[in-house]
């Protein structure tokens, strides 16, 4: 292997360690499960291994490996939703913490959005992205996000409701 | 109602304790990202600057089977039973008989030939087209036609599966296993060799695992051949790996392991299930293709 070629590798390795764990709370939260959130950060920063040399020159490599995740996310729904890849589900492989049961329930809420609906409301508010941010990374338009954004959190706060108080217990 | 600040925390909460694989994630990541960069590479040689080659493999490919396997997709698919009737193969020396009086009979003409890719004369044999990829669901349905009674598939690799590629579960009660396939034009591949010296572990192999091994064979059908047990990788997963050239230019690789690999590698049993000739049979099987209309049956 090239000098450069391992530089790069390096230089890689370095950007999917810090950020591997950021990527995965927002896969977690949009597949549902945790091994499927590990399938696709692996397949988004496998993505960017290939692409490397080309996309490490972005200003913003975390926006971009962002957008990755959520266009895999994205057609790989589309490709479920036609048939073509039946997946079993399986349950939360975490070990049990305080919080587990608060994450159970918000993942079985968030299942329930369409999946588009259910990409923004996590940007939205897992990572307090914008309207605007979030059209960018989806590829829609700032009126398009806000019309999911408002489906989803009703949809969102009407499976919350009966959980309201457990949930906003500190 | 929830607030929208509310839902910022609760979403915050539901996620801060997750502690994920991180380094094992990364490695595991740039191990597929190596394997896709490979796999990108050959594409685009095969669409970019070799389009004439793409052309030659198709025409190759209808004369071949033409030539060897008869007029008809129910001729070739005998054809291939009687390898998968036959799975521990024929030695190289006596099938390259074999395999060279079928190229022989191919007329040099014929090679060069545009009308051989269009199979004139029986219509029932279409052939490679350039970029077509065996539809998920087929692959899936063939798979399950040529597993044992009794076994079944589970989890599908969503992110590993497309057309042309397969990452399923395999499940026979005695440990999950993955298994994955790629039907694929052969000259997306790097050409089969066993590499000298053989592959060496990265982590500690199960105990009653099966050793390195690697072996070229010549099928009767001029089949280029090579089964091999695979290294095992830092959590002790290895796999059967087959990877079968057919004369029509299509390559079937199939790889088996000791476990699976929903994220990350996790070891099930100390051998992958069934034996390297079941799994050698299964992939000299006919049904895997790359032609458009082709199906279980035809």
């Amino acid at each position: 292997m090239s000098e450069r070629l391992v530089d790069a590798e390096v230089e890689y390795g370095e950007f999917a360690s810090a950020r591997a764990a950021q990527l995965f709370r927002l896969a977690i939260l949009m597949c549902g499960n945790w091994h499927e959130a590990e399938d696709l950060v692996q397949s988004t920063l496998a993505s960017l291994f290939v692409a490397w040399n080309r996309v490490s020159r972005c200003n913003s490599m975390e926006a971009y490996a962002r957008r990755v995740l959520v266009n895999t996310f994205l057609s790989q729904r589309r490709l479920r939703r036609s048939g073509e890849t039946p997946v079993a589900q399986f349950a939360d492989a975490s070990a049990p913490t305080v919080d587990q049961d608060l994450r159970l329930t918000l993942v079985a809420a968030l299942r329930q959005l369409p999946p588009r609906s259910r990409a923004v409301v996590v940007l939205r508010y897992l990572e307090d992205h914008n309207i605007d941010s979030v059209a960018e990374l989806l590829g829609v338009t700032p009126a398009a996000v806000k019309s999911l954004n408002a489906r989803g959190l009703a949809q969102l706060r009407e499976l919350l409701s009966g959980d309201e108080q457990h949930l906003l217990q500190p | 109602m929830i607030s929208e600040d509310s839902l910022s925390d609760l979403f915050e909460r539901a996620v801060r304790d997750l502690d994920p694989p991180v380094t094992a994630i990364v490695a595991e990541a740039a191990r597929r990202g190596r394997r896709l960069r490979k796999r990108r590479r050959a594409w685009k040689a095969l669409g970019g600057g070799s389009a004439a080659a793409l052309t030659a493999t198709a025409v190759v490919a209808g004369t071949s089977l033409v030539h060897t396997q008869g007029p008809s997709l129910v001729s070739a698919g005998s054809a291939g039973s009687s390898a998968s009737a036959n799975p521990t193969g024929t030695p190289v020396a006596s099938a390259t008989s074999s395999a060279s009086s079928s190229v022989s009979a191919t007329p040099p003409s014929a090679s060069s030939s545009p009308t051989v890719s269009s199979n004139p004369g029986n219509g029932a044999m279409p052939t490679i087209a350039s970029g077509y990829q065996m539809p998920v669901a087929q692959m899936l349905a063939a798979l399950r036609h040529l597993l044992p009674a009794g076994s079944t598939l589970g989890y599908i690799n969503p992110y590993a599966t497309e057309p042309g590629s397969l990452e399923v579960d395999y499940i026979d009660g005695r440990g999950a296993a993955d298994i994955q396939i790629m039907v694929a034009p052969t000259a997306m591949f790097s050409p089969l060799s066993c590499p000298t010296p053989l592959w060496k572990d990265e982590g500690s192999r199960p105990q009653g695992a099966l050793p390195i091994s690697c072996a070229m064979r010549t099928l009767p059908d001029g089949s280029l051949e090579r089964d091999a047990v695979y290294y095992a990788d830092a959590y002790g997963f290895y796999a059967y790996s087959v990877y079968v050239n057919r004369p029509d230019g299509v390559t079937v690789d199939v790889e088996v392991g000791n476990g699976i690999l929903h994220g990350l590698p996790q070891v099930t049993r100390a051998q992958p299930p069934g034996s390297m000739s079941e799994w050698a049979a299964l992939a000299e099987n006919p049904v895997w293709q790359l032609k458009k209309g082709w199906h279980l049956g035809s």
